[in-house]
């Protein structure tokens, strides 16, 4: 059991905190994103999206239309804030200081930049020929890192769609990743059970961290850089439980603690803080573990 | 120097005005070339391209024989060719090939059931496995494709069982069923061999791979 628990009337996926942390927002599965107050736990807003839309960050989503166009919506403010035309795109993401998208398509293989100010494509680059599987900046928002179904992680830098680093050695794909804070480091995991940690300077491998014992779904990482937390998956079944790993990453990655979820978990995040952890895992509820 | 040999479609006009092609029907000659060249064209379509799903894995051993002696599961061979629109052999072609096990559970550590075959002098490619069990997630029995060759379009697809529970008996009818498979031709026909020690089931699947 998680410390606190936000009830929603629809399953919720992907969650995240407000940058002031007083409030958590996710998009359901009855497509609607909800906003809760992290104190009182109350629900604060319910708004109805299109189906297939994506949580870009916990005020903006986008929303994606027959004609393969994105569409984002600030949810605050209530109000378009930009819209992008691109072949069957299949993810996206806003750098931290909401200057750029990035977004990926399947069809066209590739991932291409755009300006969140004027809607304006700036770059394209060739991604892997199996999917996006996860697309986000480093916090700076100069690198933009991609990891494909086929395997391969593409780093790129976000000024020029230089591509500054292509792994090809790994033998699983990675669907969860995230820089630290500072920039410093480059965490992944995947479908091999294993959490890698690069230097985000030189991309060479630091370390690699067992002990999950399923395929990696989610992770996040503390806003000091010293917690790691990552949720599992269990490949036969949806419904089976599943483990919440906190690693003390200062301290070279040993595992602090094993929690349940109840299922695959979809989304983690930190509270800016730093004292909460959000979980969504296949419940009408957000699990909030206390550091 | 002109070359003197027709080419195919002067090659069909020749045997329809020597009576060699000939319509089954009132059709006039124009119609039976376009049908002659329609049907050509569609024997040799690119195979259908399928998503690649989460559980590839790169590096399979190149192997034969994924089923092991005390395997449980309905032993499956699968074979076929890699071709080219033309319909010609592709030379050096490589097929990643991988399945569930039984039970629907794909090995995400090592490689049961993931192999990464070359086709032989013949051009065929020929694998001893069982059939994939269902799972949750995507509960038609399937089997994933990566074909790679030089100078040909990659093609990531998968092959599906008319035989499976999940089409109802009526693959025409339920191909498309929860959206899983995107491809009626992906469906495919299954044969069952009796063995000298239990029956065996195989299919056929060639590929057409588009150049690049």
């Amino acid at each position: 059991m998680a410390d606190r628990t936000l009830l929603a009337d629809a399953v919720p996926g992907k969650v995240l905190f407000a940058a002031d942390g007083k409030t958590i927002t996710a998009l359901c599965r009855d497509n609607a994103v909800r906003t809760w107050a992290v104190e009182s736990g109350k629900l604060e807003k319910t708004k109805k999206v299109k189906a297939g839309s994506t949580l870009l960050t916990a005020s903006l989503y986008a929303e994606r239309t027959e004609q393969k166009t994105m569409r984002v919506w600030d949810l605050t403010a209530e109000r378009q804030a930009q819209i992008v035309n691109g072949l069957g795109i299949s993810r996206g993401t806003v750098s931290r200081d909401g200057k750029w998208l990035a977004t990926a398509s399947t069809d066209a293989r590739n991932v291409k930049i755009w300006s969140m100010a004027t809607g304006a494509e700036q770059r394209t680059m060739a991604d892997g020929i199996g999917g996006t599987a996860r697309l986000f900046f480093s916090p700076d928002g100069e690198t933009l890192v991609s990891s494909n179904y086929d395997n391969d992680i593409r780093i790129w830098r976000t000024a020029s769609g230089e591509l500054i680093r292509k792994m090809e050695d790994l033998t699983g794909a990675m669907f969860a990743g995230e820089f630290t804070a500072d920039g410093k480091w480059l965490v992944m995991g995947g479908l091999d059970e294993t959490v890698y940690i690069w230097d985000a300077r030189t991309f060479q491998l630091v370390k690699k961290l067992g002990g999950q014992g399923e395929v990696i779904s989610a992770l996040a990482i503390s806003p000091d850089g010293k917690t790691l937390v990552t949720g599992g998956f269990d490949v036969l079944a949806e419904k089976n439980p599943v483990t919440i790993v906190f690693w003390d990453l200062a301290g070279g990655g040993k595992i602090m603690r094993k929690v349940q979820a109840p299922h695959r978990v979809a989304s983690l995040a930190f509270s800016p803080d730093g004292k909460w952890v959000a979980m969504t895992a296949g419940e009408k509820e957000i699990g909030l573990w206390r550091l | 120097m002109k070359n003197l040999k027709p080419n195919r479609r002067e090659m069909l006009e020749r045997c329809i005005t020597g009576g060699l092609l000939v319509g089954g029907s009132a059709v006039s000659q124009r119609q039976l070339l376009g049908f002659w060249e329609q049907a050509e064209a569609a024997a040799h379509k690119p195979t259908s391209a399928e998503v690649l799903g989460p559980f590839f894995r790169k590096g399979a051993p190149n192997m034969k024989t994924l089923r092991g002696a005390g395997d449980p599961g309905f032993p499956l061979q699968v074979v076929g060719k890699v071709l080219d629109t033309k319909g010609k052999l592709v030379e050096g072609a490589t097929v990643d090939f991988w399945h569930a096990d039984h039970a629907g559970r794909y090995d995400t550590k090592g490689y049961k059931f993931r192999t990464k075959v070359t086709p032989d002098g013949k051009g065929e490619y020929n694998v001893d496995t069982i059939f994939p069990g269902h799972y949750e997630d995507r509960p038609a029995q399937h089997i994933h494709y990566l074909i790679a060759a030089p100078g040909h379009k990659t093609l990531i697809t998968q092959a599906y069982f008319a035989t499976d529970p999940f089409f109802e008996g009526d693959p025409a009818k339920n191909w498309n069923k929860r959206g899983i498979a995107h491809n009626r031709e992906l469906v495919l026909p299954v044969k069952l061999f009796e063995g000298p020690a239990a029956p065996r089931a195989e299919i056929r699947f060639d590929i057409v791979l588009e150049k690049a």
